[in-house]
């Protein structure tokens, strides 16, 4: 087998030479990284897939998608994968970012990957939302609607911006093709470039965070056969596990969109329920911008509340309290908004 | 143990909902070999899941269900795509509705499809998604969503001239409005001074400008929701319950089950409600379905049974009362389709008096398209509505018949022998009867001088017209509409 | 030789691995291949029988025809060229195809290469009101025609 060499196969030279042990600790990053990795792999690659079948026309993307869970030899299997691997990214990325804080993992010289981080998950957030318009039914739309109207309350450019991004002054066939665009591919480029970053940044920042050592404590590793295995494994058991959800939840699909006949039961994707709790209550500006960049802004800034003392790679460290109240605080307001506005 | 291999089994017992426990992790041996057959088994099984599951699709039932039927040539087990050549656009419906019957002769499918009457989505094929956008549900015909379907521009409304906006005219008619009915009930009841109706199912109006004699300029809705106690909320109930053709009967039985709108009278359903047809989605035991997935303008009188003749309302209750003397209805179609010797003591009221020729033709040989449809004007009641007479066919002792020439190919008359599947019984040049309000009758025509034949629209069969000219009747041509004639001419049972 | 079930389980385990990628693969390819196609083209109507001389040969917009007239009767030529289904134009008295340069006479017999094979001939039909139609999904032998 002179063909095929261990150590000169891509999966190989992705890998670190070794890891540390403490660091691999299942308990401590849960996988959680690369879960997401994992996930968006899996939705890239159905997303590929689907971009066979789908139309991205007023009149024919919802048709399309129609033929795609219906018709379509897999194509249920298809979607499903490309509609669960989305929501386990926005999952995975999200707690992926908790870990961090709470372990400490943005601490020097991390500071600059935590904000590749960040941006990540405003991509992976973006590119959910673009994807869920597409389907073009009935929720997707009026969310879609909602969703750039507010860019219109933004003070002064409001209107340009909304023109810019919507391609019109409504939404309708331009609005359509844009967020096909920016979906499956301006989306896609950023966010493949922000991963493999995310990834070489972690290798030049010293690889996966650790906490320091203890006086004649050795430092324990695992080799880099023994990780890909570890990532083989939980990949297999993940992919299963998204091809059971897929069959016993299927991606959801509505009726079409009917600008005129309004619908009883207008809500927003799950990621933005919040948003739309607080735009029931206040103004739209407040609501749908300005809380939103707020939240952005307080998670861009953690790293940077929080610069002294030890606590590095532990979980819940005493001594970093400041960002992970923040956090905490933040998590629990947009859980509570959320879970308000799902049940009522 | 060391802490990876802590972390790996505390997955595994989180995953199994157990609690790690010392038992357990020497059962779960911690080695390579048994992850790796883990991760192998669960893909395995991800994968036999869903080929499992594409080859049960809903679809696939149902054509494996059509082809268990006895009578049927077994179809392959495929997804099939039907492109009406109006649309041009593939519809999938005939997958799972494999063998449903063309609707009729003027609308088949492969000129049709599906999707221009019934709406919903023509590429889905779970059915709940399939159906979601249909038009009137199960029936495109519902008066709600007539106009969009049976009636929309260039089928059967958007004509200048009204005769052809048959959507149009049949919510203005007595059928629909049930003016007349509102009108008597409340009048009896003392809710309104005079019998002229004043309210009907919906509002409608008409904005001739010279109104026909008889007709009405308006009629307001109905109250949805009147004051508890009065004969209005009590009304709500009975038009609720089915007494036009905004709706179906609220509880059907047998003789009554009917569909509402267009295909109230044009889609024919058997005395038991049963579907007779090849359609395997359709429950063959489950009432409440046309006897095939067809329309007809060749309503045999049962099908206007099962709204009339069934009953009498009864003023002291406001019930409708079922007659009891029906017959049994356990018997086959064929029984149950032409059953013409028994007809008038099986199915028509035994306090009514009846002539040969009507319990002999069907009721639409009589009864034109515009008294069952309308004229398009607004009647307060039936009586002002039906105008066609004895004298109509019979003449009087004075006079004969009117008569009409069928001068063009595109006349009326010609067109509905056409579609009444009769093409070759009239032609231009021929010479048929005529009404009073100059609507010509298309099945008589006269074959000689003062010979009629009558051709019975739903049995096909020839009937020569005796005339009262000529005859040993003896009354007075003043007297002759059909209440007089009943008298002398009603068949005893 | 012994199988210990430690190679027994890796075995297993990777053969499942093996079949799951294999089938995964199959799926990927049956997705590919589509459900609905588009239909075959059905009859185009083109008009009453006086409207063709014989000895014409008239190009029908929407068929991808040319209907020939004879003495025996009405025939259409299909205009999908042989070789690799450009549409040839009619150029004086031959067809000839403009992307690889085939050419045929008019009754649709190769002259010159690359097309080896005769083009082919498409049903004509008369409707039950007295109109033409050709039928491009039924092909029929050259010596087909509908007499007039």
């Amino acid at each position: 087998m002179s063909l095929w060499r261990k150590e000169k196969s891509i999966i190989y030279a992705l890998h670190p030479e070794k890891i540390p042990a403490s660091g691999a600790r299942l308990t401590y990053t849960f996988g959680l990284g690369g879960i997401a990795v994992l996930a968006s792999l899996i939705t890239l690659l159905t997303g590929v897939a689907l971009t066979f079948y789908y139309v991205p026309t007023p009149s024919d993307a919802h048709n399309s998608i129609l033929l795609i869970q219906d018709v379509v030899s897999f194509g249920a299997l298809m979607r499903g994968l490309h509609y669960w691997g989305a929501q386990w990214m926005v999952v995975a990325v999200t707690l992926h970012l908790a870990r961090v804080v709470f372990t400490g993992g943005y601490r020097p010289p991390r500071e600059f990957n935590w904000l590749i981080g960040v941006a990540l998950l405003v991509i992976t957030l973006v590119w959910d939302f673009t994807g869920y318009v597409l389907r073009w039914d009935d929720g997707a739309y009026w969310a879609f609607l909602v969703g750039t109207n507010l860019l219109r309350e933004i003070p002064a450019f409001g209107e340009t911006i909304y023109r810019a991004i919507v391609g019109d002054v409504q939404i309708g066939a331009n609005a359509l093709l844009r967020f096909y665009g920016w979906h499956i591919f301006g989306l896609t480029v950023a966010g493949v470039f922000g991963v493999v970053y995310h990834l070489w940044r972690l290798r030049k920042d010293g690889g996966i965070s650790r906490p320091l050592l203890d006086e004649n404590e050795t430092r324990e590793f695992i080799s880099r056969d023994e990780l890909f295995f570890r990532e083989f494994i939980l990949s297999a058991l993940i992919s299963a596990a998204l091809v059971f959800l897929t069959l016993i939840f299927p991606a959801p699909i509505g009726v079409v969109a009917n600008l005129d006949a309004g619908v009883t039961d207008v809500r927003a994707p799950w990621i933005f329920l919040w948003v739309q709790n607080l735009l029931r209550v206040i103004p739209p500006l407040w609501a749908g911008i300005i809380a939103p960049m707020f939240v952005l802004a307080l998670i861009i800034a953690l790293p940077f509340l929080d610069r002294r003392g030890p606590g590095r790679a532990i979980w819940f460290a005493r001594e970093r309290w400041k960002p992970q109240v923040i956090l905490a605080v933040i998590a629990l307001v947009l859980i509570v908004l959320s879970v308000v506005e799902a049940v009522r | 143990m060391n802490a990876d291999k802590r972390g790996l089994i505390i997955s595994a017992f989180v995953c199994v909902g157990l609690r790690p426990n010392k038992f357990c992790a020497q059962v779960l041996v911690v080695n390579k070999s048994f992850w790796l057959f883990i991760a192998g088994l669960g893909l395995l099984l991800a994968v036999l899941a869903t080929l499992w599951n594409e080859s049960h699709q809903p679809w696939r039932e149902w054509i494996a269900r059509y082809n268990s039927q006895n009578d049927v040539t077994p179809v392959q087990i495929e997804i099939r795509t039907l492109v009406p050549t109006q649309t041009g656009k593939p519809e999938l419906c005939v997958t799972c509705h494999v063998g449903i019957e063309d609707i009729s002769a003027s609308h088949p499918a492969e000129t049709f499809g599906c999707i221009v009457c019934h709406g919903g989505e023509p590429l889905a094929l779970d059915p709940n998604r399939a159906h979601a956008t249909m038009r009137g549900g199960r029936n495109p015909s519902v008066l709600d969503v007539a106009t969009q379907s049976c009636g929309q521009p260039n089928c059967h409304g958007g004509y200048a001239d009204p005769e052809q906006n048959h959507v149009d005219r049949v919510l203005k008619s007595v059928q629909a409005t049930y003016a007349g009915g509102i009108a008597h009930v409340r009048f009896s009841f003392g809710a309104q001074k005079s019998p002229t109706a004043l309210f009907g199912n919906r509002a409608v109006s008409d904005a001739t400008q010279v109104l026909p004699d008889k007709a009405l300029r308006a009629l307001e809705m109905f109250p949805t929701n009147p004051v508890s106690g009065t004969v209005d909320a009590k009304m709500v109930a009975c038009l609720n319950g089915g007494c036009h053709l905004w709706t179906t009967p609220a509880k059907p039985q047998m003789y009554s089950y009917r569909s509402a709108g267009c295909a109230a009278c044009h889609y024919v359903y058997a005395d038991d409600g049963l579907y007779r047809g090849k359609d395997a989605t359709i429950a063959k035991s489950n009432p409440g379905h046309g006897v095939t997935h067809q329309l007809t303008t060749a309503i045999p009188f049962l099908q206007c049974n099962h709204c009339h003749n069934r009953g009498n309302y009864d003023l002291r209750t406001m019930q409708f009362d079922l007659r009891d003397d029906l017959p049994p209805l356990a018997r086959p179609i064929s029984e149950q389709m032409p059953p013409e010797g028994r007809r008038l003591i099986e199915y028509y009221q035994p306090i009514g008096d009846f002539t040969k020729c009507e319990i002999e033709l069907n009721c639409v040989d009589c009864h034109t398209a515009q008294e069952a449809m309308g004229d398009g004007h607004i009647y307060g009641s039936k009586k002002e509505a039906q105008y066609i007479q004895c004298q109509t066919c019979h003449g009087t002792r004075t006079s004969k018949p009117q008569v009409a020439t069928i001068k063009d190919a595109n006349e009326l008359a010609l067109r509905q022998a056409r579609i009444n599947g009769h093409s070759d019984f009239l032609k231009v040049g021929d010479q048929v009867m005529a009404t009073a309000r100059g609507e010509l009758l298309w099945s008589i025509k006269q074959i000689a001088p003062n010979k009629f034949v009558q051709m019975d629209k739903v049995s096909g069969k020839m009937y020569n017209v005796p005339l009262v000219q000529g005859s040993k009747c003896t009354q007075n041509g003043q007297d002759q509409t059909s209440d007089y004639c009943h008298e002398c001419h009603k068949i005893v049972r | 030789m012994k199988l210990t079930r430690r190679d027994f389980l890796t075995n297993l385990g990777f053969g499942s691995f093996l079949v799951a990628s294999g089938a995964l693969a199959a799926m990927l390819a049956r997705f590919l291949t589509p459900n609905v196609v588009t239909p075959a083209p059905g009859p185009v109507e083109i008009g009453s029988p006086d409207e063709y001389a014989v000895g014409s040969l008239t190009h029908i917009e929407n068929a991808r025809a040319y209907l020939g007239r004879d003495e025996r009767g009405f025939y259409a030529i299909i205009a999908i060229c042989t070789h690799l289904g450009c549409t040839p134009r009619l150029d004086a008295d031959e067809f000839v195809c403009p992307c690889h340069g085939s050419r045929f006479t008019r009754d649709g017999k190769v002259i010159s290469a690359p097309a080896t094979r005769a083009l082919d001939r498409a049903f004509v039909g008369r409707n039950a009101n007295g109109k033409l139609f050709v039928d491009r999904s039924r092909r029929v032998s050259g010596d087909y025609r509908l007499l007039a």
